[in-house]
């Protein structure tokens, strides 16, 4: 049997009676006004905030404790340590993104609005965004209480916080139904690194390093971009199923 | 997007899956109340797949709550009454082919080939890329093939 002959004795087989209602449906829609049939479109920013209710309360309760804590034992005057952990702030966009793509069918209608991979980039946009903007605000409200410029607090804060996020990220690609724990002891380990550093190598924070530190925060951004940008392009893999 | 022709291509999707001429239309004018009652909605080329995605969420869940399996012979007394020509034999052989597949090749057969749904739409409905959609159709119409020739054989 060719295609074509096929094709047409499938479209025969799988034939249906004709809709009695359609007519009377579409009357009634008219009647109530709904005959445009284009749904109100939405902008992308309001798509973004929308995304807040689809994250979990437990990753801004656990942020906002986070940074709380840090700033508390920056007016503690605990010298270096509390650079250390900005890398625990990663664990809760991690893990966020983890369950996402665990639970990827229960988002399954909204998903199919909007595609899947612009919920997670929202997402992790969202939580990514909220926490800097967290952190900056920390810097400001704790850079008096260290001997460093803004920029340098600036910098020291966030190269552990984006190393956390790369790695995780990049075992995250590769790890993705672990329900976490991966990237929460990579967040650990990136906490425990930059807190045992400065017994390593005394110099870290001084002024002359405020240079490599700085190219690192670049490197670490292009790195993360690249990262999440694969990610991103290996989604459809899980459903690979030939 | 024209949505009468998508309501006749959307309650013939139904129609394929529930054998249910009422319990279909009933589902169709659900999907588009739904689809029409969504007052978000970003990207307007995805119209077409949100539209399969409610029906076939709403599919479900009449399986769901009516706790019956998916028959898929249901059908096949009625529609073989249609054209009873030349061709019977082959009908015949297809719709036994046709039962041998899993409910999801069926339904990508169907979508493909009776509803016309472009590939890309069918890739974002199954979560899949264009390129695995391709050969899934490809597979699953070499099974088909296969399963007629071996009908065709037995017969003879």
């Amino acid at each position: 049997m060719d295609h074509d002959r096929l094709m047409k004795d499938l479209r025969e087989i799988c034939r249906a009676p004709e809709p009695e209602r359609k007519e009377i449906f579409f009357q009634g829609l008219a009647e109530r006004g709904v005959t445009s049939g284009r749904p109100t479109s939405i902008s992308h920013g309001e798509f973004i905030l929308r995304q807040f209710l689809y994250i979990g309360k437990w990753v801004w309760l656990s942020s906002a404790v986070l940074l709380l804590f840090i700033t508390w034992i920056c007016y503690g005057n605990n010298g270096n340590y509390p650079f250390a952990l900005t890398p625990l702030l990663a664990a809760g966009i991690l893990v966020e993104t983890e369950r996402s793509f665990r639970w990827k069918m229960a988002e399954l209608e909204y998903t199919a609005r909007f595609s899947l991979r612009s919920v997670m980039l929202a997402r992790m946009f969202l939580v990514g965004a909220v926490e800097t903007a967290g952190l900056l605000v920390v810097i400001w409200a704790v850079q008096p209480r260290f001997s460093y410029s803004f920029g340098r607090v600036f910098l020291y804060m966030m190269v552990p916080y984006l190393s956390a996020s790369l790695f995780g990220s990049v075992y995250e690609r590769k790890h993705r139904t672990d329900n976490g724990w991966g990237s929460i002891v990579i967040c650990l380990l990136s906490s425990a690194f930059f807190a045992a550093a400065p017994y390593c190598m005394s110099s870290l924070y001084e002024e002359q390093f405020a240079v490599v530190w700085l190219a690192v925060f670049v490197l670490l951004i292009i790195s993360l971009g690249s990262s999440v940008r694969r990610w991103f392009l290996e989604m459809e893999e899980p459903a690979w199923s030939l | 997007m024209n949505l009468e022709e998508q309501y006749d291509r959307i309650y013939k999707y139904l129609y394929f899956r529930i054998h249910d001429r009422h319990t279909a239309e009933d589902l169709t004018q659900e999907t588009f109340l739904r689809f029409l009652g969504s007052r978000t909605y970003r990207d307007e080329n995805r119209q077409m797949q949100y539209l399969y995605t409610i029906a076939r969420n709403l599919c479900s869940q009449y399986y769901r709550d009516k706790t019956i399996e998916y028959r898929f012979d249901e059908t096949l007394d009625i529609t073989l009454s249609e054209d009873f020509e030349q061709s019977v034999v082959e009908r015949i052989s297809l719709m036994n082919a046709l039962q041998e597949l899993s409910q999801e090749e069926r339904e990508m057969l169907f979508l493909r080939y009776v509803n016309d749904v472009p590939i890309p739409v069918m890739s974002r409905l199954y979560h899949i890329s264009r390129f695995a959609v391709y050969r899934k159709l490809k597979k699953i119409l070499k099974k088909v093939m296969s399963e007629m020739e071996k009908e065709g054989d037995h017969g003879s």
